[in-house]
């Protein structure tokens, strides 16, 4: 689970409302849809809740597991759910927050009563719409019903039955470590096991929750006042860190060896005026999902980049393409798309990355159409960018931050490591999705796979997030540039960059630790 | 990190004056007056039969997006300015295998050639043709051309660690919208030929 800002996810909400309002059938993706509603084995499962059948349920049994009849469920547990007039938005009410999901997408929202930010989580798959009422897979059923109220969801194929329980509760001893150091705090929260928690992040605070766990006292507490932690708290259900003023948390990470850890990394807020960028550069993002990606049609204006022999010209298409994966990425995507550029001007190359880092974006993806000696190249390629134009980035910003704090400054230093980790990071990020977009447009397309390569682009200098650049064709090739002049051939380039999206965005939701590659 | 930044300093210092003294070097050429003695050690070294000569390869974009060997001989002795001026103006004028293409349009000439030897990058200030824009064409062609230039220089001269392309004496952003050449450029072993085999 991720955290999003409500000013990044309202529009997804707005959108999932805007989708129960306004079903348009005749457009491409409600033809996937349909195509997508794949005759399923269906049944009936009774719903046994504390030893007795209550009720039954309509489930319908696809390759990746059962999926349950939302209403039904809803009803048996006094949960309030509202329904779009098109079943297409689904609301589950519950006295500390709403979730919210619909047939289009593997992940739900929810938005927390108190305020503070909402989150997006992705589902083990999209949950489909019947006519007697939503279908959702048994991981939503525990990530709501359960967390909310405490409660064990489990499937007896053999019995065809929904076992509902009360979740044992757990007594955690916990002790609590504090650490500041070099500008940052650590909070290590001790566990006698692990836990079952949930992260809110609310206006200056964390919120660690533990569902059907209840904490004892703490053996071992902070005696000394922190610099960025106002308090913490710790109740049965909860720890919350009051944070100070101008300090920010990571997300909270769960150890499980050598001893079980949560940790939570606590450090200053970095902008100063309009340093925003500046925050962004200098402070590692902590791991999220995705929530914002930017889009950079490549050249513009004067310069129009690649022309084919026929005279069209690369900047056209990157931007035709841009508009029409925006489009498709807020129709499928509860994600916020920023254009570096939505018409045809110049757009220099440190404000194309400048838009990426202001924006917070969590991927950046740059389009091109390539060239090359001679007619006969073609294919798709993706890049990402080189370690060896990395490491230089990273000389360059150590001496920039070094000659502007004048003397030596432990802080700077480490703030400049955490920032060169996390530009390797990055880098890690940007070839595993490099590798799904090569995958996707080789598949669908059957061109030639070039293949993942690295390279000094400068385009994709100082971006603080994975970014890549994708040349998804030549157009000095003849019959390339005829059938990128075709809008049903840009359309299916435009459905593999978002099947690559959505890949890495499950890729990236679901897995805890980031990947150990050799760059 | 912190003990590199004087070093970093002091080359981009180098670098910009090297610029500088290469555009000025220009200057006084265009005027048509005597160049300093220094860029007589530049000058391309004919070949004559009572000179040592060397085999050595010009890396030429050819078939598959892959720079292909092509030998040639050049003087194995004098200023290594020269010899790397005597390099690239036969990688300019081009191949003589069929399938291989000169890197760049023709009418590019060089202009001046400068080793800063304490960090292994050599300055090569390449002239565009007259009433010639900025390279028109897709990140692959790009590539091809500015590693051709630094591939073939960095394998040639062990001395020469990284090549700084200047273009009328200004480090350019790109050539061609893509790749960065504001900055020395390492070679790039992954787009010679052999590498794909």
């Amino acid at each position: 689970m991720r955290r999003v800002t409500a000013k990044h996810h309202s529009a997804c909400l707005l959108l999932l409302w805007v989708l129960a309002l306004c079903h348009v059938p005749s457009s491409a993706w409600a033809e996937n849809d349909t195509a997508e509603e794949e005759v399923l084995p269906s049944g009936t499962a009774r719903l046994r809740y504390g030893g007795q059948v209550f009720a039954s349920a309509r489930f319908l049994m696809a390759p990746e597991g059962p999926l349950f009849d939302l209403p039904a469920i809803a009803s048996l547990l006094s949960v309030e759910l509202r329904t779009g007039p098109y079943g297409d938005s689904n609301s589950l009410e519950f006295e500390n927050g709403q979730y919210i999901v619909g047939p289009d997408e593997a992940a739900m929202v929810r938005v927390p009563r108190a305020g503070g930010e909402q989150t997006v989580s992705a589902l083990s798959r999209r949950p489909l719409k019947r006519f007697d009422g939503l279908k959702v897979p048994l991981d939503f059923l525990q990530r709501t019903f359960g967390e909310e109220l405490g409660l064990q969801f489990q499937w007896i194929p053999g019995l065809l039955e929904l076992q509902i329980e009360t979740q044992d509760v757990r007594q955690l001893d916990i002790a609590l470590n504090l650490v500041h150091q070099f500008g940052l705090s650590t909070l290590e929260i001790e566990l006698s096991q692990v836990p079952r928690y949930r992260v809110e992040v609310l206006p200056g605070a964390v919120e660690i929750r533990f569902s059907g766990d209840r904490l004892l006292a703490p053996s071992r507490s902070p005696t000394k006042p922190d610099p960025l932690i106002d308090e913490i708290v710790v109740s049965p259900d909860r720890i919350r860190i009051q944070l100070k003023e101008g300090a920010a948390a990571a997300e909270p990470r769960l150890l499980e060896s050598p001893a079980i850890r949560l940790i939570v990394e606590i450090f200053p807020r970095v902008e100063t005026g309009d340093e925003a960028e500046s925050a962004a550069r200098t402070t590692p993002q902590p791991r999220g999902g995705l929530r914002t990606i930017v889009l950079d049609p490549g050249h513009g204006g004067e310069e129009s980049g690649a022309v084919g022999p026929s005279g069209t010209a690369e900047k056209d298409l990157a931007l035709q393409v841009g508009r029409s994966l925006k489009a498709a990425l807020e129709r499928r995507l509860a994600v916020r798309v920023v254009m570096t550029r939505e018409t045809d001007v110049d757009v220099a190359f440190e404000t194309r990355t400048s838009i990426a880092n202001q924006n917070k974006a969590d991927l950046f993806i740059s389009l091109h159409f390539n060239a090359s000696f001679g007619p006969r190249a073609h294919g798709a390629e993706t890049y990402f960018l080189s370690r060896e134009a990395s490491d230089q980035l990273a000389a360059a910003a150590a001496e920039a931050e070094n000659e502007a704090a004048g003397e030596a400054s432990p802080e700077l230093d480490l703030q400049m490591i955490l920032w060169d980790l996390a530009q390797s990071y990055h880098l890690a990020e940007s070839q595993r999705f490099a590798r799904l977009v090569q995958e996707e447009l080789n598949q669908t397309l059957g061109l030639r796979d070039r293949g993942v390569k690295q390279a000094p682009f400068r385009v994709l200098m100082g971006a603080n997030m994975p970014a890549v650049l994708v040349e998804l064709g030549f157009l000095s090739n003849p019959d390339e540039e005829s059938k990128l002049q075709r809008p049903q051939y840009r359309s299916e380039l435009v459905d593999s960059l978002v099947r690559a999206i959505v890949r890495f965005k499950r890729q990236i939701e679901s897995q805890p630790e980031p990947p150990e590659e050799d760059l | 990190m912190r003990r590199r930044a004087p070093w970093t300093a002091l080359g981009l210092l180098s670098l910009g004056l090297v610029s500088s003294w290469l555009v000025a070097c220009k200057t006084s050429e265009d005027s048509s007056t005597n160049p300093a003695t220094d860029t007589e050690k530049e000058q391309p070294l004919p070949l004559s039969e009572d000179r040592e000569t060397e085999q050595i390869s010009l890396l030429f974009p050819g078939e598959g997006d892959r720079l292909y060997p092509e030998m040639r001989e050049i003087p194995a002795e004098g200023a290594l300015e020269g010899r790397v001026r005597t390099v690239v103006e036969a990688l300019l004028a081009g191949p003589t295998t069929d399938g291989l293409r000169p890197p760049l349009p023709g009418g590019v000439r060089v202009q001046a050639v400068h080793l800063l030897e304490e960090q292994g990058t050599l300055v090569l200030d390449l002239g565009p043709p007259e009433g010639e824009g900025p390279m028109v064409t897709g990140s692959t062609r790009e590539m091809l051309a500015v590693y051709s230039l630094v591939n073939t220089v960095t394998s040639t001269f062990p001395e020469v660690e990284r090549l700084q392309i200047l273009w009328d004496g200004r480090q350019p952003i790109t050539f061609a919208g893509h790749i960065d050449t504001s900055r020395p450029l390492l070679p790039n072993p992954g787009l010679l030929a052999v590498s794909a085999q």
